[in-house]
Order: C-alpha cells, then structure tokens, then sequence
C-alpha cells in the first residue's frame, strides 16, 4: 500500500508543482493520473517513486515512511518509467539497460541473468535486441527496454508516465494489454496520460490533477460523467463519451460499450436487429458491467 | 493550373545505415494554402517525407536519394537547409532536440532575431506568441524546467512566430493535455486562414487533425496509399485492422453499417444518428 500524506512540493526556482496532495493507494489497483499541462502529475510520480523528496508531507509504502527507504530498496517497491523513455536509457546495450538494476544490487550473476531473460519475455523485448544500442530502435521497442530495465527490479507498483505518446494503436494497445497482464498478476499499475480512450478502457480508478492540487478521484465513469470539474481541469471525456450523452443520454465509455448496449436495446426494443461483427467486441476490454 | 510548391518525383530514399528504402517512389504536389494531414502507423516513414521538405534529408542525414524533391522550384540538391528553412518551418516531435536557449522568451526570440524584422514587429509577435500559446507564466524559465506539455507549447510556438509560408509539424500535439490539443489545431487553422500558410502535420490523434485537414496522405509501408479528400479516406479506412485510432464517431458509424459518408466530426455524427 502507498499512503501519500499532505505532501508538497517547490521546484529550486520556486515553482509549487505540488500543494497538500494526499492519496492512498491499496495494492493492485489500476489508476491513471490525467490532467492539464503542468499540473503536477509527473512530479507526483516522481515522489513516490523517490526520485524527488516532498518539501513536506510524508509518503508511506507498506507503512514505513518512504524517507527511511535505501535507493535499492525503493527499486523493489515501485518502478518508474520516464515521460520521455530516452531520458532513463543510458547503457549502450539493450542487455546493459535491463540488468543495471539488479547489478548494482549486486545480486549473483545467475539471478541477474534470470531476472533479465524474465524482464524481456514480459516487456517483449526479443534476445534479438540484447545486443543493440537502444538508441537504434524504434520508439516503441526503446518504451519496452525502459519498461524492462524496471521489470529487472521486480517492483510491486509500475508508475508509466505516458506509456502510449506516439504510439500507433496497435502498439498503444500492446503497452497496455501487457501493463493489465502486470496488474492481473497483482502488480499496481499507475500510468499518466493525455489519451481519453486508453483511460476509459483500462483504468479502474482515475485521479484528476489541476494546479498542484487533487481536484477529484473517483471511477473512472464517475469523473467522465462531471463534465465541470473535467473542463476545469482542461480534460474532455472520450469522443464516445460525448456522443453518448448527446444522442442516447446515456454515459458509454468506450465504442465496444457503446455497440454492445445499443444492441441490447435494439434487441429489447424487438426492433430489426443487425448482426454485429466486430474486431473491437472479440478482444474483450471493458465490459465489466454490461450485464444490467 | 496552379504550380505546387513542393513537388516529388519518383523520390526514395534509404538512409546509410538502414537496410531497406524509408520512403518509395514517392509522386507528390504540395500548393500553396494546402492543409495536408500526414498519417499512417509507427515507422512507416511520416517522418522521413518531412524531413524531406526543408532539406534535413539530404543534408542532416546520409543516406541515397533516387528520383527528386523541388522545394519553391529548387532542385533539393542545389539548395541548403538554411535556405529552404527560410520559407519552411518545422516542429520536431520531440520538442527537447529544438531547443537552443535557456529561457522560453529567448526561444522564442531567437528565431525572430535571424529574420532581420523591425524591433516593433518582433515585439508584436512576442507578445502575440505569448498570448496565443498562453507562455505568460514561463516565460523566464529555462525549457527544460518545464513540464512536457509546456515544452511542446514553447516548440510550436518558436516556430509559428516565424510565420513560415509553410509549416511542417511532426506529431505536434502528442504530450498536450485535451483542450490544449485542441487550441493548437485552432491556432493552426486561423492561421492558415489569415496567412495563406500552408500545412503538413503528421499526427496520431485523427479526431484533432481531422477537425482541419483538406488532404490526407496515408503512408504505409514507406509507400503513398492514399493521397486524397478527408471523407473518401473515412469511407474507405480499414477499420477491421485500426492501425490509425479513427475517431470514436466514425468507428461507430461503421461498426452500425454505414458504408459511406462517415462522418469524422462529433456535430456531423450526433445530427446523423438522429435521423
Ligand atoms: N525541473 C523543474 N524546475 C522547475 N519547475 C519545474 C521543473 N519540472 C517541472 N516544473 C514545473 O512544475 C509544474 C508541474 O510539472 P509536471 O512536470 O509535474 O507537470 P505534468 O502534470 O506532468 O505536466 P505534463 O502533462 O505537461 O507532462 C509545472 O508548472 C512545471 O513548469
Ligand atoms: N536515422 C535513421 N537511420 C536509419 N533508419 C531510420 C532513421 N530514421 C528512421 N529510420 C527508419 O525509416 C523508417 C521510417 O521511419 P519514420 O521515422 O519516418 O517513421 P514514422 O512514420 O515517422 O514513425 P513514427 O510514427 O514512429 O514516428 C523506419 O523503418 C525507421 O526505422
Ligand atoms: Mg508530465
Ligand atoms: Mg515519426
């Protein structure tokens, strides 16, 4: 559990980037952090991942406070992935990249072997590559090394900051199948992102930031339905969203929602009922409630 | 008819160290007042086509170029990036390799000051810069120290200053919060409008682009697919396959069996869908 108390936070150049933010965060959840440019999201990340101490505030993970922590042992609880990944790649080997965790843990070199081949399969970062410089490879696959590099620590929350920035869809959707893998294997996942559809689909719980501060944190159905509090915040809900509300009144999250529920009132209305192929309705996705 | 302004002619181009051609057989006419969305999935060569519009392929990167590129009537090999960069701007996707100043408002001098414009011009368009990319805040702030968002703000913003007659924008828009996304196609837009600029945006999020590109030009697999109107390119999308996230309406539309005159725009979708 991470348990984040009143912390704030001032920049050297005296810029409030946080302002009494308290969270609390129970293991396994899936949590996206969105909000306007600026408003602090990265740098909460950051926080609790230790890269920077809160001014003041305190942060608690497994109840003891985040301060008392050595670097390493930070490693083996939570993982941060870079906004831009080339700023977290420095080694001149993918294989480098990935095992410079656990070498500077110092662990046996069969263990550190290990922990890279498992990494790798999970993050999908083909032996292939092991011997490139990951500067060389696209955009996606040097997203996968960093996310691989954090995998070796084998941490029990993964923090992604925009994990889906320039991303095609196939490859939006292949970072994010692979962070629900995580998650359905107990992992914490907290990604930050700009993108509304990739939200609607994945996140349980959404934590809406404006200004330094926590400006609401509920559903994710719940803060898509406030349409106020999202355009204080400078955020639309997805396309579908809107459209959902406009036409039927009603707030669908996603296009599979919105398919399958019309469907279902067609169907229930015993009006001509069309048969619905679709790509988006096989892959699963957020269907949790269609039941009712 | 009228002349394009940036015409290519059976152009590939493979670079030194890659093992296949970047782009192929590439036939395009750019004119002036053009405003042309660039899309197509990841490594499939958007970049490299708009690298090709001021000269940073052949002169930034090594590579062998077959067929040709003329740029304002220029032969691509008999010009230099200086010269092309005069007329065509361009905003990289990452806004950290643009940056050459330690602070926002230097930034967005600096490309000013090379234009040898009257000092009152240059204060007019630091002034219009900052309130049309709202930089108010920053504006002393060494852009490294800013959030991702804002550096993305202060990168289109160094080169829209400039008033290019043709902007290049490489995925111009990926780190910015909804609104801001949609603020800085409007900015796009108005511009365009006034200024008679021409356009060139590659950019994932269709349902921003879509909102004021004219023309699209699909690249796959380093090839030309498509180079057409904005409606025939809904209507025809492969949306089995979405490599490209379409807009949420248009997929909507399809999926309930629309064939043709899918609408791309939220306004178009909910007046259909009520009929
Ligand atoms: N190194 C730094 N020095 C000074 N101020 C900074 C620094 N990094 C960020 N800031 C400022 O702190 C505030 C919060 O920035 P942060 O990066 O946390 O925002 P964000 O919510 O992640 O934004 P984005 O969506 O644009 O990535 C912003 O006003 C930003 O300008
Ligand atoms: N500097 C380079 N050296 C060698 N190959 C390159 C270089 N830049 C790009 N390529 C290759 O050229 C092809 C096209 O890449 P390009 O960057 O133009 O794609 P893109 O459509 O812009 O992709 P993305 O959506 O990921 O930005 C890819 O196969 C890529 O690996
Ligand atoms: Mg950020
Ligand atoms: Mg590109």
């Amino acid at each position: 559990m991470i348990e984040v108390k009143n912390i704030h936070f001032w920049y050297p150049d005296g810029t409030n980037a946080l302002c009494d933010v308290s969270l609390e965060i129970q293991d396994g959840e899936f949590i996206a952090l969105i909000g306007q440019n600026g408003s602090g999201k990265t740098t909460f990340a950051k926080c609790i991942a230790g890269i920077l101490k809160p001014t003041k505030g305190e942060i608690l993970i497994d109840g003891k406070n985040l301060k008392n922590f050595r670097r390493k042992e930070i490693a083996e609880k939570i993982g941060y992935v870079f906004q831009n990944p080339d700023h977290q790649l420095f080694s001149n080997t993918c294989e480098k990249e990935i095992s410079s965790g656990p070498r500077n843990l110092k662990l046996p070199l069969k263990e550190i072997k290990r922990r890279v081949e498992i990494a790798s399969e999970i993050a999908g970062v083909d032996r292939k590559l092991f011997n490139k410089h990951p500067f060389f490879l696209s955009k996606g696959l040097r997203q996968r090394v960093a996310i691989a590099s954090i995998l070796s620590m084998q941490p029990k929350a993964i923090i992604v900051d925009e994990p889906t920035t320039g991303q095609d869809f196939k490859q939006s959707i292949s970072v994010m199948e692979f962070l629900k893998k995580l998650n359905q294997q107990k992992h914490t996942i907290l990604i930050i992102t700009h993108e509304m559809h990739i939200v609607a689909k994945y996140a349980k719980r959404v934590v809406l930031f404006k200004d330094g501060k926590i400006l609401q944190d509920a559903s994710t159905k719940e803060v898509f339905e406030k349409r106020d509090s999202l355009a204080k915040a400078r955020v639309k809900p997805p396309q579908i969203t809107i459209f959902s509300r406009r036409v039927l009144n009603k707030t669908f999250l996603t296009c599979e929602e919105f398919l399958v529920k019309r469907k279902l009132e067609v169907r229930s209305q015993k009006l001509e009922n069309p048969p619905l192929y679709s790509p988006l309705l096989k892959k699963g996705g957020n269907r949790g409630d269609y039941k009712n | 008819m009228k002349n394009p302004i940036i015409e290519f002619k059976n152009f590939s181009w493979k670079y030194e160290n890659a093992q296949d051609f970047s782009l192929k057989n590439i036939n395009l006419k750019i004119f002036e007042g053009d405003i042309i969305g660039v899309v197509g999935a990841n490594e499939q060569g958007k970049t490299t086509l708009l690298r090709c519009l001021n000269g940073l392929i052949p002169f930034n990167w090594r590579g062998t170029l077959k067929g040709g590129v003329r740029i304002f009537g220029k032969d691509i090999l008999q010009g230099s990036i200086e010269e092309f960069s005069k007329k065509v701007g361009f905003v990289f996707s990452d806004p950290d390799s643009q940056f050459t100043s330690t602070s926002v408002e230097e930034e967005i001098l600096f490309g000013l000051e090379n234009l040898n414009l009257p000092i009152d011009e240059i204060k007019t368009r630091l002034k219009w810069a900052i309130e049309e990319f709202e930089l108010e805040g920053f504006l002393s702030k060494p852009p490294y120290e800013l959030s991702g968002g804002q550096r993305q703000r202060v990168a289109i913003a160094s080169v829209v200053v400039m008033k290019p007659y043709v902007l290049v924008l490489d995925e111009p828009t990926s780190m910015l919060d909804p609104d801001g996304k949609s603020e800085i196609f409007e900015i796009l837009k108005k511009l365009a409008g006034e200024e008679n600029l021409t356009l060139i945006i590659a950019e994932h999020n269709l349902t921003e682009l879509l909102k004021i590109a004219e023309r699209i030009i699909h690249i796959d697999k380093n090839e030309i697919v498509y180079d057409g109107d904005v409606q025939r390119f809904v209507d025809e999308f492969d949306y089995e396959n979405l490599q490209i996230y379409m807009p949420e309406v248009s997929q909507v539309f399809w999926h309930l069996k629309k064939q043709k005159n899918i609408p791309f725009l939220l306004e178009d979708a909910v007046g259909k869908f009520q009929k």
